[in-house]
């Protein structure tokens, strides 16, 4: 029977791999964050990682859009978009886990594309880069928070269940799952900050998530995450999805690491052993 | 569809080959040659973002305009531009809300 050993959660930030080289304090800070989140990880001993995203119309396109999407090959390139200090790397995927996954998706009713062959953006490098120092094989999968309609926050609960359920069935294996994303974010559009391409719209939404994932309380997350609430809280706010399926993988695990700071949009949690 | 043919613009900037350098190059043919219709191509030339955004342009490509400093856009002028724009949103809001 497989398990689940530790579920995280982190921001994807493209400017993190940078910033956390260089010899400043916003840059030991922020290696701090992720390093406190990577030490939940190593200590599970996992042997492949699930990571739970939002492809930013880099993977996909607007001409094709899928709900949900799962990798079922055995290797992605990425970036293929801009994270600088990042140069292009060929991650090893987990063919037979993402088939299995796969399966156990559209046994239960779901039906995501089969990705044989794709490209990752720095929703899928960047927390591989601080996470997974190891080169364990990954699998991503996509939900989409980009565009709208997204699928609501309890088909995401749903997803998770299904592809827990679906983890153990693969026998012996140890399963990470990173939950890769913000909660408050406006990238492109009007409630931008004047001098970046980036704004919080919602900080306070994204306490509340961070407060409800802390405590346990998902049947409170998902009851208020709804589009339009998705929406206020920015043009990307919609990977707070994603959070949600990993919450509900971390079932049987404990909190074991949150943190989140008052007008961040994001958080960096853990879920697995003390 | 034309939208979509904004979308698909900023999206191609960045992955169809030779899309960035036509655009630089010579915007208005780039244009022409897109399903686009005459406001939209004007609004494109004249980089006015908030416009194209109401339109329904998606914000996550349409950043990318400023990204790759095309149609005479930089960050700092598609982030000023942009915020005149009202927040658009799929959905109303709950009336208890409103």
């Amino acid at each position: 029977m497989g398990e689940i050993v530790a579920v995280a959660g982190v921001p994807h930030t493209p400017g993190f791999p940078a910033l956390a080289r260089t010899a400043t304090a916003a840059g030991a800070d922020v290696a701090q964050r992720y390093a406190a989140v990577d030490e939940v990880v190593e200590r599970a001993d996992a042997d492949v990682l699930v990571v739970l995203t939002c492809d930013h119309i880099n993977t996909f396109t607007p001409d094709m859009w899928p709900t949900f999407a799962i990798a079922t090959g055995d290797g992605a390139l990425g970036p293929n978009d801009d994270v600088p200090g990042v140069p292009p790397t060929a991650y090893a995927l987990d063919a037979g886990v993402g088939a299995t996954l796969h399966r156990g998706l559209v046994g239960q009713d779901f039906d995501p594309v089969a990705l044989r062959g794709h490209s990752v953006d720095h929703s899928v490098v960047v927390p591989l880069h601080f996470l997974n120092t190891r080169g364990l094989p990954v699998v991503p999968v996509y939900l989409n928070g980009m565009v709208a309609p997204r699928p609501s926050a309890e088909r995401c609960r749903r997803l998770g269940r299904v592809l827990r359920g679906a983890l153990e069935d693969l026998p012996g294996r140890r399963i990470a799952v990173v939950a890769s994303g913000s909660f408050s974010l406006e990238v492109g559009g009007p409630r931008m900050l004047p001098d970046q391409l980036y704004g919080v719209p919602r900080p306070g939404w994204a306490r509340t998530v961070a407060d409800w994932l802390h405590r346990g309380d998902l049947d409170g997350l998902v009851a208020q995450t709804t589009e339009r609430r998705i929406e206020e809280a920015g043009t990307v706010a919609g990977e707070v999805l994603p959070w949600i399926a990993a919450a509900e993988m971390a079932a049987d695990l404990s909190v074991a690491h949150m943190d989140h700071r008052d007008g961040e949009g994001h958080a960096f949690a853990a879920w697995g052993p003390a | 569809m034309s939208v979509h043919a904004i979308d698909r613009l900023c999206y191609d900037i960045a992955y169809e080959p030779g899309t960035l350098e036509r655009l630089r190059a010579d915007p208005r043919r780039e244009l022409a040659d897109r399903p686009l219709t005459a406001d939209e191509r004007d609004e494109l030339l004249r980089g006015d973002v908030a416009a194209l955004y109401r339109r329904g342009a998606h914000p996550v490509l349409l950043v990318r305009l400023a990204a790759f400093r095309v149609l005479g856009l930089d960050p700092a002028l598609y982030a000023a531009r942009i915020r005149a724009a009202e927040p658009r949103f799929s959905v109303p809001a709950p009336p208890e809300r409103e």
